[in-house]
């Protein structure tokens, strides 16, 4: 004071402008950190409350309905658990476990879902099997369960553009243990201070030195928050000081509750490619595949661990000292009086139980997925998709999936090697659908379902070849056209004029011709000279009719080569006509997606079963009768016999010149499945329809089991006994007399017993 | 490093201030779970999703209001005909109540034909409860869950004739007339039983009349007169 005084004595004036000049430089200061103060608080106000999390959509595949009578064997539903992340245990303690009592019962505490038409309760359910059937299903304290889903399989997920990925949490649904084990590591006043803790800072200190390493960090919860919010790693004196600032500010607007919360689902704890994992809900599922409130201490602890450095602590990289770091969190805790002595003892002793794979940077079904993007992006913009937290469930069949997967790999390898062909030139595609409700339960674009890039099964559009044929068949069968299945049809040499001064002159497979047939022959046994004649007879234009009818949506080129599959479909393609074909004329179209959710579980969209008539059930009904016929004795017989029982399937060989497409369509009850093998060069295979794709799909349905083709014999329909090779009526007791179905009405030259017969005869009939 | 600290120091209490000020009140911060997860700037995130099937413009009860059209009111009052008995057990025709407590004017049509499921009893179950379930959505006016449930019936019994029915029933009530019939032909291929095809006959024939095509409602009216049924 006094020298002040004495300087102000000393020269008034020049002090008085110098204190002019501060107060103006104090003033200006003030206004411009008053400024700084309210921009900071705003960036960090909307950095909070804005849209800070962008939720990525989640696909979920079909959840497995359980029901009394479904067949499903004890294994198949331990798999599907398993799939689930369900853990064996002995006792049935927390959701999330299960225990096989012996080989016939199998209890679960499920984990329970919200699904948008209804929640199904977390509960312990006990399910009885009998055989390969699941025969009671009960709920714990008594009582039948009619009806049980399990929670759905998430299968991928449309990240945000910046790639973060999180799983919200909420404070009041995270494990007390992880709490407790974030503030006794990381900040251990954080419910006394008010952003920063120089006490907390000095204790870090201390501790680090005691311990030679880095044991607790000085920087709070809120100032790691804040941190997180502004990734980057600049470590400048600027931005501490920043951080510092938002901390307070960040304490002084919100509650202590609500910060927790925000950093359990901000804080970064981990990288896959370019995916980066935030928060401890999707931390959990991504190193541990549970959700959060399943993991056990140790567990929680090895997440509280990453929080300090998730590359370093990386428990799949480093998986040393992640188990080093996890154990010095459970110190801590006991330290703190979080957890007791036999409680963290056993935590310690228990290994690190992080799941080898990372789950899905990419979709473990990337050919599935693709097609669920094109028919998502048909309704929805990628941004919505990308952002809003929506949840689309889909059709996929895991087992199903995974059985075509393994099949198409496994057989294009085996034919490799039989044929002596250099190993990996096959390539195959598979889809399978329920040709009843047009759902696709699987899909594989390709022999190696991981590989990304060209989905063989919806992009490669190859000649359907043979494929084609029931097309023709269906359109002479329709009412009017005057054709039974044992009209008799001329095998013999065709030439067509196709276009000015050419000629277009097909042969058989075998290139012979076989003369006088019945349809029914012709048809089964692919032969391509009465299929022209009969083609030809009927006319192009009904045979593209009936095409479009089926579902055919490319464009038929109106030249008589597409009477023996001059026409380019892919796969899919494929199934959507065959669909038509087992649903007897219905058309349904096949869909990958059942509905789509918003973050508030209410529907945005539903993909409701549609159906469309496009034939007369009757007609239908005769041309899959005889489809049958080609697995039975047909074109398909060889391969067909490894089905044990001799399943009642129905399908069509397909392949295209010099051997390029090998090609199988075809059903039962309620699975139909197409298959292709070829090669991406287009190059001869050396494989015919049955020595390749059909290989692959009885592979298929013999893991699949398929109820048979049995469905209700429509009106307009009757059977007669038959000589199926002549066409003509015969009594039901004469030798080689079969059953097969006519429109009502259909009269037949009567025949008489005795005549010719085929020891083929007997293996396909209805009697 | 102390000589800087210092130097911020001053400015740090001045800026707190200064916020303090700024923010008076605190901000509530919306929890993780009520937080709109769409930003200010965006005021109907939701319209921009397109959504053909508008679950939240569903119409009015068909129970609350029946349909227009004057015969096929019966089909409309009663929403759904109850589940069908398993094909094993030789129903006999009768104006019985069904599962629900509905009354059905003829609950429970004589089965034998050979286009009923050959389900098991206890799979029948199974759609049963799917059945009354549905039946009780419908009659809340939840048609997009009663069309749902149903379709998950059908995925258990896919030629079961009176889920498809029920479903055409549903498709009329949600005003998506050319399903209905289409569903309803469906069902008519999969039986044979005469009073379920009049049933249907009568859903195409209220469904053709609001497509405006009156050639083929008036057809499909006369079959469901020939064919007895209601």
């Amino acid at each position: 004071m006094s020298a002040r005084r004495k300087r102000t004595k000393k020269s008034p004036r020049r002090g008085g402008r110098v204190a002019a000049g501060l107060l103006v430089f104090g003033l200006v200061l003030l206004v411009a950190l008053l400024g700084y103060g309210v921009w900071l608080d705003r960036v960090i106000r909307t950095q909070f409350e804005g849209k800070r999390w962008a939720l990525p959509a989640r696909i979920y595949a079909r959840p497995l309905e359980l029901y009394p009578d479904l067949r499903l064997s004890p294994a198949e539903l331990v798999q599907e658990l398993e799939r689930l992340g369900y853990q064996k245990t002995a006792r049935l303690e927390r959701p999330g476990s299960f225990n096989r009592k012996d080989s016939a019962t199998v209890e679960v505490y499920v984990r329970g879902f919200r699904f948008w038409d209804g929640s199904e309760p977390t509960r312990k359910v006990r399910l009885a099997f009998s055989g390969d059937r699941l025969q009671r299903v009960s709920a714990e304290g008594g009582g039948e369960a009619p009806l049980l889903r399990l929670e759905p399989l998430e299968i991928g997920r449309i990240y945000p553009t910046h790639h973060e990925d999180r799983v919200l949490v909420r404070l009041s649904e995270v494990p007390p243990a992880l709490v407790q084990g974030l503030l006794a590591v990381e900040d251990r006043g954080f419910y006394e201070h008010w952003g920063l803790d120089p006490r907390g800072i000095g204790r870090a200190l201390w501790a680090n030195l005691r311990a030679r390493g880095v044991v607790q960090g000085g920087s709070t919860l809120t100032q790691q928050l804040v941190k997180n919010y502004f990734l980057t790693r600049e470590r400048t004196l600027v931005r501490k000081v920043n951080e510092a600032l938002m901390a307070l500010l960040l304490e002084r607007r919100y509650s202590k509750d609500e910060i927790l919360e925000a950093y359990l689902n901000e804080v970064y704890l981990g990288q896959q490619g370019p995916r980066a994992v935030h928060g401890f809900g999707l931390a959990s599922e991504f190193y541990f595949g549970r959700p959060l409130r399943e993991l056990r201490l140790q567990e929680i602890a090895v997440l509280v661990g990453l929080a300090r450095g998730p590359n370093q602590y990386n428990p799949r990289r480093s998986a040393a000292r992640a188990l080093e770091r996890r154990n010095l969190v459970i110190d801590q805790m006991l330290a703190q009086g979080y957890v007791g002595e036999q409680e963290a003892r056993a935590a310690r002793a228990a290994p690190l139980g992080v799941r080898p794979d990372a789950g899905f940077a990419n979709s473990p079904f990337p050919g599935f997925m693709d097609l669920v993007r094109r028919q998502l992006v048909r309704d929805y913009r990628e941004e919505d998709l990308r952002s809003e937290g929506l949840q689309i469930f889909t059709t996929l069949a895991p087992p199903a999936q995974a059985q075509a997967e393994r099949v198409l790999a496994r057989r294009l390898a085996a034919i490799e090697s039989a044929r002596r062909v250099p190993q990996g030139t096959l390539e195959g595609a598979v889809v399978v659908a329920d040709p009843k409700t047009g759902e696709v339960l699987a899909l594989v674009g390709g022999r190696d379902p991981q590989a990304p890039g060209f989905n063989r099964a919806l992009d490669a559009r190859r000649p359907i070849g043979s494929l084609v044929k029931p097309a023709v068949y269906l359109s002479a069968l329709l009412p009017g056209e005057g054709f039974s299945p044992v009209s008799l049809l001329q095998d013999q040499p065709v030439r067509v004029k196709s276009a000015p001064g050419q000629v277009w002159a097909p042969q058989n497979f075998d290139r012979r011709s076989h003369g006088e047939v019945t349809v029914q022959t012709a048809l089964v046994r692919s032969y391509n000279l009465a299929t022209v004649q009969l083609g030809l007879q009927v006319g192009l234009r009904k045979v593209a009719r009936t095409l479009t009818g089926l579902g055919v949506t490319a464009d038929i080129p109106p030249y008589p080569s597409v009477l023996l599959g001059a026409l380019e479909l892919s796969p899919f393609e494929t199934a959507q006509m065959y669909q038509t074909m087992a649903g007897l004329g219905f058309r349904i179209p096949l869909r990958a997606i059942r509905e789509v959710t918003g973050p508030d579980h209410k529907p945005l969209k539903r993909y409701g079963l549609s159906v469309e008539q496009a034939f007369d059930p009757a007609p239908v009904y005769l041309l899959d009768t005889l489809m049958m016929g080609v697995l039975r004795e047909g074109t398909g017989q060889r391969p067909y016999r490894r089905l044990a029982g001799s399943p009642r399937l129905a399908g069509k060989t397909g392949t295209t010149d010099e051997l390029r497409d090998s090609w199988f369509a075809g059903f039962g009850g309620d699975r139909l499945a197409v298959a292709w093998v070829g090669r991406d060069d287009n190059k001869p295979t050396g494989l015919t329809g049955a020595d390749g794709a059909l290989e692959v799909w009885v592979d298929l349905m013999g893991g699949l089991a398929p109820a048979p083709w049995d469905p209700p014999v429509p009106a307009g329909v009757e059977w007669q006994w038959v000589d199926k090779t002549v066409g003509q009526r015969l009594e039901q007791d004469c030798p080689g007399a079969v059953r097969l179905p006519f429109l009502k009405g259909t009269s037949l030259p009567a025949g008489s017993c005795g005549g010719d017969t085929s020891p083929l005869d007997g293996l396909f009939g209805e009697g | 490093m102390t000589v800087v600290r210092v130097f911020w120091l001053w400015p740090g209490v001045v800026l707190l201030g200064g916020c303090a000020l700024v923010a008076g009140d605190r901000g509530s911060v919306v929890s993780v779970e009520d937080r709109p997860l769409t930003t200010a700037s965006r005021s109907e995130p939701r319209a921009q999703v397109p959504r053909p099937t508008e679950v939240a413009s569903l119409p009015t009860p068909p129970v609350a209001s029946p349909l227009p059209a004057p015969e096929p009111v019966a089909v409309v009052a009663t929403p759904l005909p109850s589940p069908q008995p398993p094909a094993e057990v030789e129903a006999r025709p009768s104006g019985s109540v069904g599962a629900e407590g509905l009354t059905v004017a003829s609950a429970a049509p004589a089965v034998r034909e050979a286009g009923l499921p050959r389900a098991s009893a206890s799979q029948s179950k199974v759609v049963a409860a799917l059945t009354t379930q549905a039946n009780q959505q419908t009659r809340s006016g939840d048609l997009e869950q009663a069309s749902a449930t149903l379709e998950r019936a059908l995925r258990i019994e896919p030629d079961n004739p009176w889920l498809w029915h029920q479903l055409s029933l549903v498709r009329l009530f949600q005003h998506q007339d050319e399903q209905a019939a289409q569903l309803a032909a469906r069902s008519n291929s999969l039986t044979a039983d005469a009073a379920l095809q009049a049933r249907n006959w009568r859903v195409v024939a209220q469904a053709r009349e609001r497509t405006g095509d009156a050639e083929q409602a008036s057809a499909a009216a006369a079959r469901a007169r020939a064919l007895g049924g209601l």
